[in-house]
């Protein structure tokens, strides 16, 4: 079952708040790669953004559940 | 034709990203999969940074609309002539503000414009499902659009650097051809062809911008130099085409000294071997030959010399920046040093508008919302909203053409095709597939060749049109189930908003280009009119980036020009320098006294006047008047007097080259050339 939450009425599922919040924790990140010059070293940046995502996603989700309990 | 391996790549991709589309719209039972898959294809294009920068704008666009339907719907849909004022005007005002700015950004507005209809007309019935719609819709365009740019992105990316270089070389190749020829004095008489060639290839270059700035890789760091570079591409032409005059003006004279000779020989040499060194030189020997210059120039020569260093000079700035900013845009690296030659921040960014044109457009969109929704209520066809939906979207997709007619025309034989495919899909196909692996693999040949269309520009409005139109028919049943009636009423009403859409734009806004490129030439000197008949307050720079940008709108536009107009295109160059002049005269005049600012009033309105009347050469009295000016001022010898002697001179060469050279009358001192010949 996906979770809800209730925002005033509104339910959301808790995955679009959780990709919103790992979005917006990539844009700190991949600022602070380019202030760092790592993107230097990475082949394929698109592909190295979009893995960072999902780890950072799952790991949103992890400390999600982590604090439900 | 033969598609070469890039474009199978292309085609590919487009159809991964739309069966990930379709695959995550039914995993997540979104109500209307199919208007997601429709997205991909109009995100979607060759350049992964062109697809990412269309994709956001598109998401922002989607979300605006949806906001303004939500808000005017459940208010207005009690009174559904009201509500289709409201709706036709939004669209109308949005496509208005959004063809005034000509960068790929405007696409967030025109959207917003057309999503609001997409959004409101199908919901009218049921007012209350507005807000939920209006959602569900965000989601599929968003779902669509993440995908096209997730696939474009990750998988075989198309960086737009390569393609960058190479037109940037090309361009500079066939410059720098030109400015030998020049440098070497021997240049042809007349090369307008490809002086505006140049124009327009550098003008062209806007479109690589936006795409550059959303670069996977590290194009976004190259983008500011490019803006530059591209700016600096078109300052060239008016500064080489004003050397050039002065080079000719001079041999005929035979007033060229060897010395001058000698650097522009230099100069061709760098050209060919660009060097940073060599061009510094090159500056210290032509402040040298200014000095030798008489402190006052009288003689009509040592003039036409004087404004001939002037140009070099800023020549020499000019390639100074290009050569470094083509260094760094090789390495991939942005500018640091400091510009030689250097504008307002405005004169960067300043583009031609049309605000007629953009009101045309709006109009044509307002009238072809409110025709097809009038028949659409006159009618009580139940149906009937998706006329007025498509009657937006064809009106705005096309607004910015010179002629949108033909591309409407071309959008409603697409849609006719993707009616048929979809009817077959839907009737004969869909039906036997029982799992998502089956109707991917019965979509992919669909999606594979359509893709493969898109990547000819003569094929891509059938390549975008067919599985738009397609799949916004399919999206168009609220269930999966086939219902014949209920399609081919759809159907129709896509194809009657099409035909509304392009009856109203025949009626009000189609131009073809060639009078587009008259309206621009027309611009242009309305432009110098109000220049001359101003208060100094201009700058010449941004007056040029301003003129500039039309000649290479305009150049754009030469084929389609009748033989007989030939004579003007010719003088849109030196138009540009004229314009420069002009600006250059005005913010003299504020530094000179009341006295003589009385003197040279009269120069102005006439110069004024004759860029009003639209006549092509001024008349003598103008001449007689320059040359009166002219007159006064060589023999003053305040700064502003001398800045406004060379300002004459050249207005004088770019308005009268036939002319006979100046004969100062009031002058009592001999004529002399001041450097050694």
């Amino acid at each position: 079952m996906i979770a809800e939450l209730n925002l005033y009425g509104v339910f959301v599922p808790a995955l679009f708040l959780w990709m919103l919040l790992a979005f917006c924790i990539l844009l700190v990140l991949r600022r602070a790669l380019v202030h760092g010059n790592a993107y230097v070293l990475i082949w394929h940046r698109p592909l190295f953004d979009l893995a960072l995502y999902v780890i950072i996603l799952g790991a949103v989700v992890f400390f999600s559940r982590w604090l439900a309990t | 034709m033969a598609f070469t391996s890039r474009d199978w790549f292309f085609a590919l991709k487009v159809a991964l990203a739309a069966l990930l589309t379709m695959g995550i719209a039914f995993w997540v039972d979104l109500p209307r999969p199919y208007w997601a898959v429709a997205s991909v294809f109009i995100v979607s294009q060759p350049l992964a940074g062109a697809t990412t920068s269309k994709a956001g704008y598109r998401l922002y666009g989607t979300i605006l609309g949806a906001i303004a339907a939500v808000v005017l719907v459940p208010n207005l849909v009690n009174v559904p002539i009201l509500l289709c004022l409201a709706l036709a005007l939004w669209i109308g005002g949005c496509l208005y503000f959004s063809l005034l700015d000509r960068t790929p950004r405007s696409y967030v507005l025109m959207l917003s414009g057309f999503t609001a209809a997409f959004v409101s007309f199908p919901v009218v019935n049921a007012p209350y499902t507005i807000f939920d719609f209006a959602v569900s819709r965000v989601e599929e365009i968003g779902l669509g659009i993440i995908c096209a740019a997730l696939i474009s992105a990750t998988v075989l990316p198309v960086s737009v650097v390569p393609m960058l270089r190479t037109k940037l070389d090309q361009w500079f190749h066939e410059a720098e051809d030109r400015m030998v020829a020049i440098f070497a004095r021997q240049a042809p008489a007349d090369d307008r062809i490809s002086r505006l060639h140049l124009a327009c290839g550098a003008v062209a270059f806007d479109a690589l911008i936006t795409p550059l700035q959303y670069d996977i890789g590290g194009g976004a760091r190259i983008a500011d130099a490019v803006a530059t570079l591209r700016q600096h591409m078109l300052m060239f032409l008016p500064i080489v085409t004003a050397i050039n005059d002065r080079i000719r003006a001079l041999q005929k004279l035979n007033a060229l000294p060897a010395s001058v000779r000698i650097l522009l020989d230099r100069m061709a040499a760098e050209v060919r071997a660009p060097d940073l060194g060599e061009i510094e030189s090159q500056r210290e020997a032509l402040s040298k030959l200014s000095a030798t210059l008489p402190e006052r120039p009288v003689a009509w020569t040592d003039l036409l010399l004087a404004t001939l260093m002037v140009r070099i000079g800023d020549y020499l700035d000019l390639r100074q920046d290009t050569v470094m900013l083509r260094a760094h845009i090789g390495k991939g690296e942005p500018m640091t040093e400091p510009y030689a030659f250097q504008y307002t921040a405005k004169a960067r960014t300043v583009r031609h508008q049309d605000q007629l044109l953009a009101l045309l457009s709006a109009m044509a969109a307002v009238i072809a919302v409110l025709a097809s929704s009038a028949f659409w209520i006159a009618s009580s066809w139940p149906d009937g909203f998706a006329a007025p939906m498509l009657a937006a979207a064809a009106c705005s997709l096309f607004a910015a053409q010179d002629d949108p007619v033909l591309q409407i025309n071309d959008f409603v034989k697409a849609a006719v095709i993707g009616t048929v495919t979809a009817s077959i899909y839907e009737f004969a196909i869909l039906p036997l597939a029982t799992s998502f692996e089956m109707v991917a693999i019965a979509f992919t040949p669909f999606l594979v060749g359509c893709g493969l269309l898109m990547t000819r520009p003569k094929t891509a409005i059938f390549g975008l049109g067919t599985p738009v139109i397609g799949f916004t028919q399919l999206a168009l049943q609220d269930n999966y189930a086939g219902d014949f009636a209920v399609f081919t009423n759809g159907a129709i009403a896509v194809v009657i908003g099409m035909c509304t859409a392009a009856l109203t734009t025949q009626l009000f806004r189609s131009v073809g280009a060639a009078w587009t490129a008259r309206r621009l030439r027309r611009t242009n000197r309305d432009s110098m009119a109000t220049a001359a008949e101003g208060h100094g307050d201009a700058d010449a720079l941004e007056l040029a980036a301003l003129m500039l940008d039309r000649v290479g709108l305009l150049a754009s536009r030469l084929t389609a020009l009748p033989p007989e107009d030939s004579e003007w295109t010719s003088e849109l160059l030196s138009e540009v320098r004229v314009g420069i002049d002009i600006v250059e005269l005005r913010r003299a005049c504020a530094s000179l006294s009341a006295q003589e600012v009385a003197e040279i009033d009269r120069l102005f309105v006439m110069l004024g006047r004759h860029f009003r009347s639209g006549a092509l050469h001024p008349g003598n009295e103008l001449l007689n008047e320059i040359d009166a000016c002219l007159d006064l001022f060589v023999f003053r010898t305040t700064a502003p007097c001398r800045r406004m002697a060379l300002a004459l001179a050249d207005l004088r060469r770019s308005l009268f080259p036939d002319a006979p050279p100046f004969a100062g009358t009031g002058g009592t001192e001999p004529s002399r050339t001041g450097v050694a010949a």
